[in-house]
């Protein structure tokens, strides 16, 4: 099954593993043929000294020789493209597959763990295919091989040798059994030394501010000499086995030359026999001692292969509908209708329902944890309803082809991420083929422009993963750009300026109201300012609407918006009142 | 700024260099006594094999024309003995070097990863974080067998030659140097194809680098990919990033394997020539005195030539692997000598508990040359003051927070601290009396208690518990299922922005902080919430210096000193009812939230 699975990533470059493979057979023929030559002349040239047949002989040998090394060199590099082949098909659809999960899959997956399938584990396929496939079927021919060349010479001379052949056998497949499962602990300790790794990479700003590089490097020492540990103890289940394979093989030589001289000496074999066994020895030998390396070696493709595997076939939680009902036209009217979401027994939005109209803007607001960025979550799918439907122009989102949703939907998220690239290819993020203008354009509406002018490279800058180097408020601005950029109907901000100072903020707003098409704009804020000129703003406390309305309503209700408006203005009222 | 990203190699300027193999041999020294014992051992498990032809030609040559059963069945068994000591000599070699191994990959791992330590924020801002990730897992893995084993393999491959040799040339002296004759060419081989093969693992091991910057990448940006519906481009950007790995993968190989076949077909030309100077040149050795030709004496000669080449070709291995050693080791020691551009001075003095009084002294910091961020500023602060710094987005405000604790060294000027320069003082003992909050509240895998304890790692659970309740965020966190022992995933994904601030406000007051440094801590925590938060924390303020960074004019209000930064400069500086009089940009700034709060009086009304 895995196999098949494995070998089938090689597409069309399957016929060069086969041609690698038939190369293989050729080369061990001429290897084989080689040796014989060799017999040939010390039986019928050097032992009776008739040395004018002794150069044609030596030229069809080095012939032989030569047509052997061409077959090992072609073999082997016809091997390896098979091989990358499969390599570069199986990440491109891994990668393929992590660009459809969603956040469920990326918060249970640690991100260490993911890379290791992408790369290390991957690159066991490589070995297995290129190197470990050819030797198998290498193995078997040469132990064929040699079986029928030394039957025919003399066969109860090669029963006696190959009596020791199950032993072999029988403690390969003990080493099989025993050494997957320690070579996938040492694959799983090697994902949680990535993790720690990366974590701290990204951590490394609050592990100076916390001066903790002390305890950082105590943690990763565990981690690092647990991997050791089990590396070692992965390989030294090979040292247990290895060499007892190889004394088996050693007792076949010495049968050989005890058995072969003794037949010699009861002229029952001739010398010249006697050579061409001990030269194909090796025939024997190399097969009975290749067998452990390769069993070992199978048994960490097949360690690495599942683990592939299980990412290629992990399926995603938010699926594609099987009918795409993308409506023609979008208008960007956002409906939620009856809307419950629960985390397990977390109850996070409780039937919810909320009409939103083409170009309305809404502000959204409450405390921490109270459900504002799943609500908004919901319109893109990055998760979906446990019940009720959400809409988008009288659709359900659900309905709708993901990609199609989704370029519908410009969205700015509280945790800010940029890639490091320049600031343009940052900002063109949705939109590769966007010209400068309006790239520009972009960045005045989110008042970035000014600072990315002054930076040395303007929108050439790199940024650093995730923005680093940024101030809080720039990310914010690059990533508003960005949203902006993308011209969708519906526009979400998640905490978009909670960084940015407040005479920024009004100029945004101001900007985002001039826009020629006015988007659908949902607001998340923690600041009255950034939502009192929304159309309507609601108030969501422990996953249920509580207030709904515009500024004077709300205010005149006197609940939370009120409470919070008095609260981050309260100071300067009374001044107004003074 | 950064200055690399997935698609740039980084490139290294340093040519084909010895010394890093020196350097890397560091480690190999370490475990001395037990690379010694390997090296002995293989010695004596060279020696053992070379006896083994010899049993043969003896059994051969003299037993079997002999017709003595008895002697061929004692010399077989002798072989076997020798065989099986071989394996259990090697078995014991493997296990002595699969420890060093490993054990100067652990070295060498903590190494760069205590270097990483002392790196300052400038590094990691400047390139992926895929790429330093790679360096210390990846890249270290791979070298791990090449210095276990590279180096004494290689040695004891020279021995084997030149044992071999020896035994060659006791045998035969003149087949010798024939089979000798063959090594130039495969030399002259190496030195033409040599640059080339560097360069081809070189780009490889950068295209893998790359490769693997841009999937981590993607992993960590997953959502934003999806939300622009770019997945389709950055597959097609990834494939390109593999093909070119792929590319010079392949490239490589071809060189690679190139090694083999060439000393094989030498191998068969010795060969030859061994057969023909044999039987034609020097037909006369090997001819005993009674006619008979001597056939074990030339067969040892072809097998010990087989013996000749084998190392020769297991050097051009040896030496394929050291060229890819050489790309990784490379890369690592980039890591290692990457300057530490924050560190303590050779004759920094721990800080003494401190009061908490800060000086800026004419201090000028600019993060690339030519282009300050912070144009000579100067301030001073008493203990116990709390200073709020206002002004646009960019103008300087958090360069002047991270140079508090040294985050960066000033370009110029000071930064004093009770009277000491920052720059005399142990990094270690100034960051502990700072308590820093940043933008980015960073939440590690682990337990909400973990994080919390990262404050201080002696506390208690109550004392954490404690903290928690002081910032408001224990309500939070007790709804959640399994309350303070919930498992928080990498950056807290799955607690919103305003949680993990509460969280990370838990810390910093955990960790009991002389100085309080504030920047934009509580923009995602809503209003009621930080009220509550600001009450609870202003009675442990009070007698502590403490900087704050906001836009909420409210929370700035009550600060002893308002400083407005723009471009750079302080430009006002002083007490709210100071700066109000003045009606300069605080003023400006002040006022137009004063209006919008009279159109929403005057809406309400």
């Amino acid at each position: 099954m895995t196999f098949k699975w494995a070998y089938g990533w090689m597409g069309n470059y399957k016929w060069r593993l086969v041609l690698s493979i038939v190369l293989n057979i050729l080369g061990v023929v001429a290897m084989t043929a080689e040796p014989f030559i060799f017999s040939a002349i010390v039986d019928d040239v050097l032992m009776p000294q008739q040395f004018d047949k002794l150069l044609p002989m030596l030229c069809s040998a080095i012939g032989v020789g030569c047509i052997f090394i061409a077959c090992r060199y072609f073999q082997a590099i016809l091997g390896e493209q098979a091989a990358q082949a499969a390599v570069y098909n199986v990440r491109s659809a891994l990668f393929k597959n992590l660009m459809k999960q969603s956040g469920g899959f990326y918060a249970t997956n640690r991100s260490g763990d993911l890379i290791n399938k992408c790369s290390s584990d991957v690159e066991m396929m490589n070995h297995f295919i290129c190197w470990v496939t050819p030797k198998w079927v290498e193995m078997v021919l040469m132990l064929v091989a040699a079986l029928i060349v030394f039957f025919r010479i003399n066969w109860q001379y090669t029963l006696i040798l190959f009596a020791v052949t199950p032993f072999s056998a029988i403690v390969g497949a003990k080493l099989a059994k025993s050494v997957r499962p320690a070579f996938a602990d040492a694959r799983e300790q090697l994902s949680r030394l990535n993790t720690v790794v990366q974590e701290n990479i990204s951590g490394n700003r609050v592990v100076k501010a916390f001066v903790r590089e002390d305890y950082e490097i105590e943690k990763f020492q565990k981690e690092n000499q647990e991997y050791k540990r089990l590396n070692i103890q992965a390989n030294m289940i090979w040292l247990k086995y290895g060499p007892i394979i190889d004394s088996i093989a050693s007792v076949m030589t010495v049968m050989n030359l005890i058995v072969g001289g003794v037949m010699v000496v009861l002229d029952q074999i001739t010398l010249g026999d006697l050579t061409l066994f001990l030269s194909l020895a090796w025939a024997l030998n190399e097969p009975m001692i290749l067998v452990g390396q390769l069993v070992n070696d199978t048994q960490r493709f097949l360690a690495s292969a599942e683990k592939v595997m299980g990412l290629y076939y992990t399926k995603t939680d938010i699926e594609q509908p099987i009918k795409d009902s993308t409506p023609e036209t979008a208008k960007g009217e956002i409906e939620f209708k009856d809307v419950s979401l629960s985390y397990g027994s977390l109850k996070v939005l409780d039937h919810v329902d909320l009409h939103i109209n083409p170009g309305e803007t809404i502000g959204i607001m409450g405390p921490t944890g109270s459900g504002k960025t799943s609500l908004v979550s919901l319109i893109p799918r990055f998760i979906d309803v446990s019940s009720g439907e959400v809409m988008l122009d009288g659709v359900n989102v659900k309905n709708y082809n993901l990609q199609k949703l989704r370029s519908r939907v410009g969205m700015t998220m509280q945790d800010v991420f940029l890639f490091s690239d320049t600031v343009e290819s940052n900002i063109v993020y949705g939109v590769p083929d966007l010209p400068m203008e309006k790239v520009v354009e972009a960045a005045k509406v989110a008042d970035a422009d000014g600072f990315i002018s002054q930076m040395p490279d303007g929108y050439d800058t790199i940024v650093g993963e995730r923005g680093t180097g940024l101030s809080g408020g720039q990310k914010q601005r690059i990533s508003l750009a960005r949203a902006i950029a993308k011209g969708a109907p519906v526009l979400i901000l998640d905490d978009t300026t909670s960084a940015v100072d407040m005479e920024t903020e009004t100029a945004i707003q101001k900007a985002l109201g001039e826009l020629e098409t006015q988007a659908t704009t949902l607001i998340i804020a923690q600041r009255v300012s950034s939502v009192m000129h929304a159309d309507r703003i609601i108030i969501l406390d422990d996953g249920k609407i509580v207030e709904q309305g515009s500024h004077n309503e709300l205010m005149a209700l006197k609940g939370y918006y009120y409470n919070t408006c008095i609260l981050q203005h309260g100071v300067m009222e009374e001044e107004v009142s003074a | 700024m950064a200055r690399n990203k997935f698609n740039v190699d980084e490139e290294l300027e340093a040519p084909f260099n010895w010394q890093q193999f020196k350097r890397a041999f560091v480690y190999v020294k370490r475990y001395k006594g037990m690379v010694a014992g390997m090296f002995c051992i293989s010695i004596v498990t060279i020696l053992l094999g070379l006896l083994s032809p010899k049993i043969q030609q003896w059994v051969i040559d003299r037993f079997i024309p002999d017709k003595n059963i008895a002697l061929i069945v004692t010399f077989g068994v002798c072989y076997l003995l020798v065989q099986i000591g071989i394996i259990l000599l090697n078995r014991f070699r493997s296990k002595i070097s699969i420890r060093v191994g490993q054990s100067i990959v652990t070295d060498m791992r903590t190494d760069i990863y205590e270097h990483l330590q002392k790196l300052g924020f400038d590094y990691y801002d400047s390139r992926p974080h895929g790429k330093i990730l790679t360096r210390v897992i990846n890249y270290v893995n791979s070298v791990a067998d090449f210095l276990a084993n590279g180096f004494i393999n290689a040695i004891l491959e020279f021995l084997n030659m030149f044992f071999i040799l020896f035994f060659m040339l006791a045998t035969s002296p003149k087949l010798t140097l024939v089979i000798l004759a063959g090594l130039p060419v495969f030399i002259v081989y190496i030195i033409i194809t040599k640059p080339k093969q560097r360069r081809f693992r070189q780009k490889r091991a950068n295209k893998q680098s790359n490769t693997t910057a841009y999937l981590a990448e993607n992993i960590n940006g997953a959502k934003v990919t999806q939300a622009f519906s770019r997945e389709e481009m950055n597959e097609g950007i990834y494939d390109g990033l593999l093909g070119e790995t792929r590319k010079y993968y392949l490239r490589a190989v071809y060189l690679g394997h190139g090694m083999w076949p060439m000393s094989a077909i030498i191998m068969r030309g010795v060969q030859m020539a061994i057969y023909l100077t044999g039987v034609f040149v020097f037909i006369d050795d090997f001819i005993s005195p009674d006619g008979i030709f001597q056939l074990g004496m030339i067969t040892a000669m072809v097998q010990y030539s087989n013996r000749f080449w084998g190392p020769i070709q297991r050097l051009g291995n040896i030496y394929n692997q050291l060229l890819d050693t050489m790309a990784y080791l490379e890369r690592i020691f980039q890591v290692l000598d990457e300057p530490v551009s924050v560190d303590d001075a050779p004759n920094a003095t721990d800080l003494p508990d401190i009061n908490g009084e800060v000086k800026f002294d004419n201090v000028l910091f600019e993060y690339e040359k030519g282009v300050p961020v912070l144009r000579h500023v100067s301030f001073d602060v008493a203990a116990g003051e709390s200073i709020a710094l206002v002004g646009p987005t960019g103008a300087g405000k958090s360069t002047i927070i991270n140079l508090l604790s040294r985050f960066y060294n000033v370009t110029e000027g000071a930064v004093l601290i009770d009277g000491h320069d920052l720059n005399d003082v142990t990094l270690k003992s100034l960051r502990k009396q700072m308590g820093v909050m940043l933008q980015d509240s960073f939440i590690f895998s682990g337990t909400i208690m973990d994080n919390i304890r990262y404050g201080r790692l002696d506390a208690t659970d109550e004392e954490c518990i404690a903290a928690a309740k002081a910032v408001h965020a224990d309500e939070f966190i007790r709804h959640m299922e399994k309350g303070y022992f919930t498992e928080t995933r990498e950056r807290g994904d799955g607690l919103s922005a305003g949680q993990k601030q509460l969280i990370n406000f838990a810390r910093t007051l955990l960790s009991d902080p002389r100085i309080l440094i504030l920047d934009e801590a509580t923009s995602s925590i809503d209003t009621n919430t930080e009220q509550l938060v600001q009450e609870g924390i202003a009675a442990l303020l009070k007698g502590r210096t403490s900087f704050i960074v906001a836009h909420r004019l409210s929370t700035i209000k009550n600060c002893d000193r308002i400083m407005y930064i723009e471009a750079g400069r302080i430009a006002e500086s002083g007490s709210h009812a100071e700066l109000m009089a003045s009606k300069g940009l605080y003023y400006k700034l002040y006022m137009s939230q004063l209006n919008q709060l009279r159109d929403i009086a005057e809406q309400a009304v």
